[in-house]
């Protein structure tokens, strides 16, 4: 994979490796689900049938984070476990992508003001999609889960791509909730 | 089995407390571990060791059982500028990481135990959170 993301100008042979790679990676985003906290039960409830992230590739969290490609901090991060969170991260193969689940882990939330909490993951980790909520709704992380697949169909790894994060509206905007379900809709069995 | 209070609070020089839901015996701390080990001996049990701070002072509390029904608190005051106890760790040997939550969150040092260090927090962490005077991050900024 050096090669292909150390080289400098796209040529034809690699931008070609490229969308290959690109489509494959969109559809088998594995979790690393390094559960602090209360929403990585909400998490849980997006593998139920009603979510079933298996649709879209993304249904199986690994045990260990060599295998995965995404790491999910549904909670705060204590400054005890922020070693740890770090460890993690960097067992993980490249390419990787974090996602910031909860108030908690956006800026500490509740917790904010507490002596034993970092404010929020990104004072640790690099942070790519910030899903706000106490806890997250399911269909919320989903919608950051189908943003950030499109990011990852959509950004070549050619070169060194710089990551801008993304953040899903906390509001819970109609357009995007029509998203999600349309989305749900379109594939759902039952 | 009921423990007669008022004596064994004389026997360790102090007094009877009924202010509270449970009595409770408050002795000064040259007294705590004899106070703990009598009782012991009598077949008492604890349940939780915890501290109040009060400003000026911080009490050391501990609750012990001596049947199902019948609760005492043990009490000893510490002054803020010494807070050393003997530990209750050779009476009572689950005391240890009670003992060492009440060092990490409060400071108060127990004479005696096997292995005080900081149980919640890691290690290097400056100060006792749980302490009235300790500053969140905020408040330092605050002032
Ligand atoms: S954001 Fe709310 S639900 Fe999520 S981990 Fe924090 S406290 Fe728990």
């Amino acid at each position: 994979m050096g090669l292909i993301e150390n080289a400098e100008r796209p040529n034809f042979i690699l931008t070609t490796i490229d969308t290959l790679l690109r489509w494959g990676r969109s559809h088998s985003l594995w979790w690393c689900n390094a559960g602090s906290a209360c929403c990585s039960l909400e998490f849980a409830a997006m593998g139920g049938a009603r979510y079933d992230m298996d649709r879209i590739g993304s249904g199986l969290v690994r045990a260990s984070p060599r295998q995965s490609d995404v790491l999910l901090i549904p909670g705060p991060i204590t400054k005890k476990m922020a070693p740890i969170f770090v460890r993690v991260y960097n067992q993980m193969p490249d390419p990787k992508w974090v996602i910031a689940m909860g108030s908690c882990a956006i800026s500490g939330g509740a917790f904010r003001e507490s002596y034993s909490m970092t404010r929020g993951a990104d004072t640790v980790l690099p942070v790519d999609v910030y899903v706000p909520g106490c806890p997250v709704r399911p269909e919320a992380l989903f919608y950051g889960l189908l943003k950030l697949r499109a990011r990852v169909r959509g950004t070549s790894n050619i070169g060194l791509a710089h990551r801008e994060p993304i953040y899903v509206p906390p509001d819970l905007p109609p357009e995007w909730e029509a998203e999600v379900r349309e989305f749900l809709g379109e594939h759902e069995a039952c | 089995m009921t423990v007669d209070l008022e004596a064994v609070a004389a026997a360790h020089s102090g007094r009877v407390d009924r202010e509270g839901l449970d009595p409770a015996i408050v002795v000064p701390r040259e007294t705590w571990r004899q106070l703990a080990q009598a009782l012991s001996e009598a077949g008492v049990w604890f349940s939780d060791l915890t501290c109040v701070d009060r400003g000026e002072t911080v009490e050391v509390v501990a609750q012990v059982c001596a049947s199902a029904s019948e609760q005492i608190t043990l009490k000893t005051v510490l002054p803020n500028r010494d807070l050393t106890v003997d530990s209750l760790w050779p009476v009572w040997p689950g005391m240890d990481w009670l003992e060492r939550e009440a060092y990490d969150m409060f400071g108060v040092s127990f004479v005696g135990h096997p292995d005080l260090t900081r149980i919640l927090m890691f290690d290097g962490f400056e100060g006792y959170p749980l302490r009235k005077s300790f500053l969140l991050e905020t408040e330092e900024k605050a002032s």
